[in-house]
């Protein structure tokens, strides 16, 4: 407790800063530079206490909330301690988990393809020896049925070990009887019996993916090593809602910056650059933040991925395209197609993300569904509005990639650019409408309502008891229940009212 | 009777299956296998399901932790700043009465209030309280603000503004781990030193070799963009995990983005011709001295980490920082070099804005000018850097030097002694 010097330096530099300051300061001085003659002591002193026991009573403040304090971070160390703990332990299980489940999945892999090479082979070979070998045939029927009668008459005795092998397996532990019944079975039902297991397993794997952190090589390059799996699923949605915000915002702002930059005349190239760089900037910040989705268990069809790369560069290239004749030609077409663009582009962010949240309280797709620029299956549900404007653009696109060519043909064009745009135009609009077609051509085929519905309902009632339908019928039903009236009582009614 | 029976179907069941078996030959035994290395995934995947269940639960106990205590650290951070705040208030409050009481014998005021104080409990004088809050705040809270800095890393930060806006804001980029967070920093580094050295190389042939395309240039000074920027995003997110990077080494790099995409879109006129073999040259020898840097100081962080002296996430970085004197000076010089090849860019720049004949565009000559102030303020910027440091050292050097004219007196008095006990040795 005993003052250095440096600690009373410290404090004459203080004093030099608060010289002219609050009324208890001014109070308090009033009485000490008077001198401390006794007359006045009694004044004197009963202002000090005045403001003495006002700072006493800040300073009682002060200690207690600092008391306090101390014994909440008291409280808070050891809860850290533990925390960080957890935390290191978490962390070595994740890295573990990860490798042992990629190890698993590749195991379930070949044994699947295992099983069905097998089966293939057995099928072909089913076929060769059927005639040939029909006895043995008809002697592993009587296997199994007999193993089956051996086994009811064994499950008499012991009933512990019953449900398993009657329904087809869907549990993944081995029971004994599970390998006795694997013993007495032929291979082919063998076989069904473990792709089924195996499916079940490769369905639980695909499900704790999510769990588990994940790496892309993309992300490797730019980000370093960081981990970026969001392993909570709402912070993942919460990621693809921002993203989804993002996109939409950027897209409005590039609506309304071609359409300001157009009316520009072309005499500010320096603005036409920075509206290539706005595009240049969205296209790489979309391909990191959908690099991020696929790492959280996003399934983007690697088609948008490559799209935006492409565009990418095709926005570069159109950033160093110099000053020139050709520009001017393009320039005017340029601007139209990405106000276009982006028009399409604002209304189908705008009307999918509704879509999607719909889709996902009704349970139909998948968490991490993200609003894209294509058209998928999905949408035809409430947005197949959109498809003939989608289609209009890549057509733009396609009359770019035309318009482009042409230019590059004629005597005044020296640059590159134009070459290397059109052609990247074009591979744009190729992959764009195969995708498009290959989307229409699976709504095309698929099954009609009435199949489709009966995969997923498994009867009639069930179908029934979970729709719409089921509101009108119990409305109806209420209805009847409370006018309980038979027929004749319903003509005695109307002829009376008649 | 029955049961022998059934025994006896039993054996003729499994005799009639094993003949079955053994006439379907290939297939069964390939069978067979496959099922057996099924039955032995099975067992694995099924204790993986209980370990991983396990895991989930206390995944999801740590996630609502980082969350909790966060929310308890931020509380404790703001209680720790207020109390800090209101010790200042109270000293400054203090400290007038002392002042004045310089005029007056120091006795009568603290008799004064020893004699009002007396029957009250805890009061002392404005100097025993002034002394009581400075240990309060030196001891107390100072210790346990350096233990919250220290602890402040392994709960997860919100990224910052620029990560936010590439990132999106919920993304956790903390790597609360730090040994990872090494590892991360050293990814970074490796990162640097390889791209410098791809940049080395292809500007070196773009400069002699390679005839003069402007779709290369092009090329080239998309990599220089892509550089830049993949650094910004890296140095955020070392900021975010706690790594003190000093804010011109932000900004310069966000300033060379800037200055190569001007240079990406400058299209293939006169003065851009005149400037280009410039260019080059500045590249090379930029990245020349950027590798060596790199290279020198990797060995140095290793060095100064393992002596304690430097900080766990202190990263390599393009100019010239004070740890760097024990060891790097010798690249001091060829760093200056570098320094002064900036403002000769500049001034070369400023030169071509003004002449008409080279550059007849008006619109390129504002955009040539604001080219140039661009490269001169980069060099005022790593200049003035490279000042502070050296200035620093040479007033620490004066230290340094009296102190040691001090030691000395003491080392030859040492060294007499020890003179004088060895011959007793002897």
């Amino acid at each position: 407790m005993t003052s250095d010097p440096m600690f009373i330096s410290g404090n004459e530099e203080k004093r030099h800063f608060d010289l002219g300051n609050s009324g208890d300061e001014e109070e308090e001085d009033q009485p000490l530079s008077s001198s401390p003659g006794n007359s006045n002591d009694d004044e004197q002193m009963i202002i000090k206490n005045k403001v003495e026991t006002f700072e006493d009573k800040k300073l009682t403040k002060l200690y207690d909330n600092w008391l306090e304090f101390d014994a909440e971070i008291r409280a808070f160390e050891p809860k850290h301690k533990e925390y960080v703990q957890k935390l290191d332990e978490v962390e070595s299980l994740k890295t573990i988990y990860r490798n042992q489940f990629n190890k698993y999945n590749k195991k379930i892999h070949q044994l699947q393809n295992d099983v069905a090479r097998l089966r293939k082979s057995y099928a072909k070979k089913d076929e060769e020896i059927k005639p040939k070998t029909l006895n043995s045939s008809l002697k592993t029927q009587k296997n199994s049925q007999s193993t089956a009668n051996l086994l009811l008459s064994r499950n008499l005795s012991s009933p512990s070990s019953l449900p398993s092998h009657l329904r087809p397996l869907t549990s993944v532990n081995s029971s004994p009887t599970l390998d006795k019944l694997v013993d007495t079975l032929s291979s082919a039902e063998r076989l069904n019996i473990i792709s089924n297991n195996l499916n079940t397993n490769e369905l639980y794997l695909t499900r704790i993916s999510d769990t588990l952190p994940r790496k892309d090589p993309y992300l490797r390059v730019i980000l370093g090593g960081v981990d970026v799996s969001i392993l909570n699923k709402a912070d993942k949605w919460k990621y693809k809602q921002e993203y989804e915000k993002f996109k939409f915002i950027v897209t409005c702002i590039s609506l309304v910056s071609s359409l300001v930059i157009w009316s520009l005349t072309s005499r500010y190239r320096a603005f036409d650059a920075l509206f290539h760089f706005l595009l240049v900037w969205y296209y790489c910040t979309l391909t990191i933040r959908e690099s991020i989705l696929i790492v959280n268990g996003s399934n983007i069809n690697p088609w948008w991925r490559a799209h935006h790369f492409i565009a990418t560069v095709a926005t570069g290239i159109l950033l160093t395209w110099p000053e020139s004749p050709s520009y001017q030609a393009f320039r005017t077409q340029f601007f139209v197609f990405s106000f276009y663009l982006s028009f399409v582009q604002g209304l189908q962010f705008y009307y999918q993300r509704g879509c999607l949240y719909r889709l996902r309280a009704l349970g139909e797709t998948h968490d991490m569904d993200i609003t894209i620029e294509g058209f998928h299956q999905w949408m035809f549900r409430g947005l197949s509005f959109l498809v003939p404007f989608l289609l209009v653009g890549y057509l733009f696109q396609l009359f770019n990639a035309y318009s482009l060519w042409q230019l590059a043909h004629e005597s005044s064009t020296h640059e590159w650019q134009v070459y290397v745009l059109s052609i990247v135009f074009f591979i744009l609009f190729l992959g764009n409408i195969l995708t498009t077609l290959s989307v229409l051509r699976d709504k095309v085929r698929e099954k009609t309502r009435p199949a489709l519905l009966k995969q997923k309902y498994q009867s009639f009632k069930t179908f029934l008891s979970t729709n719409y339908h089921r509101r009108s019928r119990s409305y109806n039903l209420q209805r009847n229940r409370e006018h309980p009236l038979t027929r004749n009582e319903e003509i005695q009614k109307i002829s009376k009212e008649d | 009777m029955a049961a022998s029976e059934q025994l006896q179907s039993n054996t003729v069941t499994k005799r009639r299956r094993k003949r079955s078996t053994i006439s379907s030959t290939a297939f069964d035994v390939e069978a067979q296998e496959l099922i057996e290395k099924w039955e032995e995934l099975s067992n694995d995947i099924n204790s993986f399901k209980n370990s991983h269940e396990i895991y989930l639960t206390h995944l999801e106990e740590i996630e609502k932790l980082k969350k909790d205590h966060r929310i308890q650290f931020n509380k404790i951070e703001t209680k720790i700043k207020n109390l800090n705040e209101s010790i200042d208030v109270h000293q400054s409050l203090i400290i007038v009465p002392d002042e004045q009481q310089l005029n007056t014998p120091t006795k009568d005021k603290s008799e004064l209030l020893r004699i009002r104080r007396d029957s009250e409990r805890k009061k002392e004088t404005p100097e025993e309280r002034i002394v009581r809050l400075s240990t309060i705040r030196e001891h107390l809270i100072k210790q346990r603000s350096d233990y919250l800095k220290r602890i402040k890393y392994t709960l997860p930060q919100p990224p910052e503004r620029y990560l936010r806006i590439i990132l999106g804001s919920e993304l956790p980029v903390s790597i609360l781990d730090k040994s990872t967070q090494w590892k991360y920093k050293e990814s970074y580094e490796e990162f640097k030193l390889r791209v410098t050295l791809i940049i080395m190389v292809i500007s070196l042939l773009m400069s002699t070799i390679i005839p003069t395309y402007r779709a290369l240039d092009a090329v080239f000074h998309f990599l220089l963009v892509w550089y830049y920027c993949t650094l910004t995003i890296r140095e955020s997110i070392l900021v975010v995990n706690g790594s003190k990077i000093q804010f011109w080494w932000r900004l310069h790099h966000f300033i060379s983005t800037i200055c190569t995409c001007i240079l990406l879109i400058w299209p293939s006129t006169k003065s851009y011709k005149i400037f280009r073999q410039q260019h080059y040259i500045f590249s090379l020898y930029i990245s020349c001295v950027q590798v060596l840097l790199y290279y020198y100081q990797r060995g140095l962080l290793y060095r100064l980490r393992a002596l304690g002296e430097s900080d766990e996430l202190q990263i390599s970085i393009e100019g010239f920082q004070s740890w760097m004197l024990r060891g790097l000076s010798f690249l001091a010089p060829f760093l200056f070099i570098g320094y002064l090849f900036e403002l000769y860019n500049a001034y070369v720049l400023y030169n071509l804005s003004i002449d008409s004949n080279a550059e007849p565009n008006p619109d390129w000559q504002f955009i040539l000018k604001i080219l140039s102030a661009i490269f001169f303020i980069l060099f005022l910027g790593n200049f003035f850097t490279m000042y502070m440091v050296i200035r620093r050292k040479i007033s620490e050097r004066i230290h340094d030097i009296q102190w040691l004219q001090h030691r000395y007196e003491s080392v030859k008095t040492l060294v007499k002694r020890i003179q004088s006990v060895n011959p007793f040795h002897k």
